[in-house]
């Protein structure tokens, strides 16, 4: 098939993709974010469990995942050059009395105002190990109010659409097409679900896409930096990357066993965080002049948008009224800041 | 796997859970946080936090 121009339809390509209108300076035509699953700020690669009949539970960045009947597990792992090159995608793994899992991503009303009333194309790369061969998507807005889609038990969504793919073993992409109604301005949900995944199967996601087009295009491939950022938003956290003794920010103290941590987010979140993740033990609080304390116990204190701040407690060895700093002291030690995910 | 309720330093109420993998996790109860909304549920199920010293 060759290219064809037409006054009509726009720019088809030689694989069937049609350009309809110009390209968009701004490269954002996927409205779902690390979809190429590379930013994994929780878990690093490692697994994660999924408690059966549980709240939704974030995984790798911006996607969350939930399951139903038994208890299943999911990680970042490995990609391929087939069908589309991806360095990583995600993998559910079963376990016997599985009736459910899902997997999906709330887009904020910022980033999808402007589909209402448009076409737009879901695609995914998808691949389920034996057995089960469908995995339905389900497309939602926000019902009333913007980026409030409610509890999994009790979701405030209007369904847009729904449709199935018929999935095999050998990891395909597949699409579908998508009328968003003009009432979708508060936000838009894509869930993934599969059904029985029982012991054994493993159900495996990547290169997800949603653009506003009437056809698949191409997965939008982003610089790691660039989604590092968008991920942040949702997600502030400082990890130790290259080892021990990163600082992360300053130590206020207020006694000689307890401090304040103060943090400030290389990106702004998308709301004030209210919550914290954290391994007392690798977070070392330092006293001016003094000693390093590794820290026996951390709790959220309080947020603004731009400066956050933790408990931290020692066992002994704070300055009342002194300044200091902290620092990650193991190799992949993080501190993740939650509360801003959809 | 428990939870223990504390006040942050502006009295909000808070809680914190130690992970199986020796994190802590600590939030407010902010109805928007998943972490809250799991304690929540654990709390319908018949559970009961520690309360704060």
């Amino acid at each position: 098939m060759s290219v064809i121009i037409s006054g009509t339809d726009g720019l088809t390509f030689n694989d069937s993709s049609l350009q309809g209108a110009a390209a968009s300076p701004y490269v954002l035509k996927n409205r779902l974010i690390n979809s190429a699953m590379a930013i994994d700020q929780r878990n690093a690669g490692a697994s994660q469990t999924f408690t059966a009949g549980g709240a939704l539970a974030y995984a790798v960045d911006r996607w969350y995942g939930y399951c139903t009947g038994a208890n299943v597990t999911g990680q970042r792992v490995a990609g391929s050059t087939t069908p589309t090159n991806s360095q990583y995608r995600y993998k559910f793994t079963g376990a016997a009395s599985v009736t459910a899992v899902g997997f999906g991503q709330r887009i904020e009303q910022s980033n999808s105002y402007d589909l209402a009333g448009s076409t737009c194309t879901l695609s995914a790369d998808l691949g389920i190990s034996a057995t089960l061969t469908t995995v339905t998507w389900t497309a939602s807005y926000a019902t009333t109010t913007a980026d409030t889609f409610g509890t999994l038990a009790s979701p405030t969504v209007t369904q847009i659409a729904t449709g199935t793919f018929t999935v095999s073993a050998t990891m395909t992409n597949f699409n579908a097409q998508i009328s968003v109604p003009a009432a979708a301005t508060t936000g838009i949900q894509i869930v993934f679900t599969v059904g029985a995944l029982t012991a054994g199967l493993t159900w495996t996601i990547g290169n997800v896409q949603l653009e506003r087009n009437s056809t698949a295009t191409l997965f939008e491939q982003r610089l790691y930096n660039q989604e590092l950022a968008n991920c942040q938003r949702y997600l502030p956290a400082t990890t130790a990357i290259g080892g021990s003794g990163e600082q992360a920010g300053l130590v206020a103290w207020i006694g000689a066993t307890t401090a304040w941590g103060i943090f400030i987010p290389i990106v702004q979140p998308r709301v004030v965080p209210t919550g914290l993740t954290a391994t007392a033990t690798q977070i070392t609080a330092r006293v001016p002049a003094g000693s390093n304390l590794v820290c026996t116990a951390v709790a959220f204190a309080g947020a603004g948008l731009n400066q956050f701040l933790f408990d931290i407690t020692v066992a002994a060895g704070g300055a009342v009224n002194a300044s200091g700093w902290y620092f990650l002291n193991t190799a992949g030690a993080k501190i993740l800041w939650t509360g801003c995910e959809l | 796997m428990t939870y223990k309720l504390y006040k942050t330093f502006n009295e909000k109420d808070a809680a914190y859970i130690i992970n199986a993998d020796g994190s802590t996790t600590s939030f407010t109860f902010d109805p928007n946080n998943t972490d809250y909304q799991a304690f929540l549920r654990w709390c319908e199920e018949g559970n009961t936090p520690e309360q704060a010293d």
